[in-house]
């Protein structure tokens, strides 16, 4: 479970931290400076914080719009809180990454005729997807990590479970040491996965 | 071929780099753009390339002017253009073969058999069609800069512009660029090069165009550059680099 919100999020963390980063370089002014609140916001307000007030109080303020009260689904809205939450630490590492690309491949681009969005899918993403690979997979582990956050509104993930089973006989020691090895084993495979691809993104260096 | 009438650029720093520039460019002819550092050669080509926007001034590419406010349109009309960069620029994602296809593929159309045989054909031409499947990094400065000509030949370019196509090279490769640059001339294609080879201009250009502080101070054949013009500040700078 935890697993699986860590990686919805980074997914949608990615997906929303490309189109911030769109945003942040793009020549609109508005844009930019929306792009910039977003990560602004998101980066400097805690994470635990970011998804208490999305179960409850952003309820609140809905059911004030609606004008009848509605009650948010703690795992989507949990989801949902991370994901926003990854984007806009992805939108820096994406815009960074952007910026790390040689000014020369940009311009190689143009003069060949490449479409702004041929430029960025074909060259210039995939040289700044190589930089950021290892950023982006500690933040995928720093999300597994952060998914314990959701037993605060009571989303049952593996910190949950542990707790739970631990009030159930009395006994937090064991499941609670289980738990911190699941977590463990996560991230360690993680991080050798991600050492494996980035030895097969090196072929072009 | 390409008309350039009255071009101006200043950089956001207020360096002017280029005065009312103008030129005119005949098919089939060769002309080198000499003069000091800073003098706004690269400027010029860049503007021509669409790599810089001009201030002012009008460049007409076989009599139609590129309109440069309308990006998209002024891109396609420069695709008779071919560029090659002092630093190359290939794609680093890519191997050789790839940084040859993208651009017929994607901007052409062309089916990626297709592509692929062009390009067998210009790597031939260049002496790579070993390194087809090669990374850049694995590749030498003049490799990587036949593979870069290569590249732009494969979009079957009208017109080739130069931009010290040698200057990063370690001396002994620079031969084998400037004969790779050597064929396309005999071949009649349309150029424009800046180049500090003061000799291998001379040998190949048809005219030869002084610049100085963004403006062209003298123009002509290369034997008047080289053996009768009076500008001092041309034979100045010649007696200083030659
Ligand atoms: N992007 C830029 N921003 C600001 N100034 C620039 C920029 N590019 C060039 N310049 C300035 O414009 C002037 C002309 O530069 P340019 O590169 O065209 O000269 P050049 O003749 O190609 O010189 P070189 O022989 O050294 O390559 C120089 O003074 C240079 O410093
Ligand atoms: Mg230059």
């Amino acid at each position: 479970m935890s697993l699986l919100i860590a990686a919805i999020a980074t997914a949608m963390g990615l997906i929303l931290g490309t189109l911030g980063a769109a945003a942040k370089l793009s020549r609109s002014k508005f844009l930019n400076a929306l792009a910039s609140v977003y990560v602004e916001v998101f980066r400097g307000t805690p994470m635990i914080m970011q998804i208490t007030f999305a179960f409850l109080a952003l309820p609140a303020l809905v059911t004030l719009i609606l004008g009848r009260p509605i009650r948010f689904n703690p795992l989507i809205t949990g989801i949902a809180a991370i994901s926003i939450n990854s984007g806009a630490y992805t939108t820096e590492l994406i815009r960074s990454g952007i910026n790390g690309v040689d000014k020369g491949q940009f311009e190689a681009a143009d003069t060949l005729g490449l479409t702004y969005r041929q430029k960025m899918r074909l060259v210039i993403l995939p040289q700044a997807f190589k930089q950021i690979l290892p950023p982006l997979v500690s933040e995928f582990i720093t999300l597994i990590k952060d998914s314990s956050l959701l037993s605060t509104i009571g989303v049952v993930e593996l910190m949950k479970s542990a707790t739970t089973v631990g009030a159930n006989y009395y006994a937090y020691l064991p499941p609670l040491t289980v738990a911190s090895g699941i977590y463990l084993v996560m991230t360690l495979v993680i991080s050798a996965i991600s050492k494996m691809i980035e030895r097969r993104l090196a072929v072009s260096d | 071929m390409i008309d350039i009438v009255n071009l101006n650029k200043t950089f956001s720093n207020k360096v002017e780099a280029v005065k009312d520039f103008s030129l005119s460019v005949e098919k089939g002819e060769v002309i080198s753009l000499i003069g000091p550092s800073g003098s706004g050669k690269s400027t010029v080509l860049r503007c021509i390339a669409g790599l810089e926007t001009p201030d002012s001034g009008e460049i007409l590419i076989n009599g139609k002017t590129i309109d440069f406010a309308n990006e998209k349109e002024a891109q396609k009309q420069r695709i008779i253009m071919g560029f090659v960069f002092q630093h190359f620029n290939l794609f680093a994602n890519m191997t050789v073969m790839q940084n040859l296809t993208v651009a017929p593929v994607n901007v052409q159309g062309k089916s990626e058999e297709e592509a692929r045989r062009l390009a067998m054909k210009y790597l031939k031409r260049v002496g790579l069609e070993d390194k087809a499947d090669e990374f850049p990094s694995k590749l030498s400065g003049g490799q990587q800069q036949r593979v870069a000509i290569a590249r732009a030949l494969c979009m079957n370019p009208e017109i080739m512009l130069f931009d010290e196509p040698t200057s990063a090279l370690d001396p002994e490769m620079i031969k084998e660029v400037l004969n790779v640059i050597r064929g396309l001339v005999d071949d009649g294609m349309t150029m424009i090069i800046v180049s500090h080879e003061m000799n291998f201009a001379r040998e190949i250009s048809d005219r030869i165009a002084f610049l100085e502080n963004g403006r062209i101070i003298e123009t002509g054949t290369p034997d008047y550059i080289f053996n009768s013009t009076e500008n001092r500040r041309v034979k100045a700078f010649l007696d200083k680099v030659l």
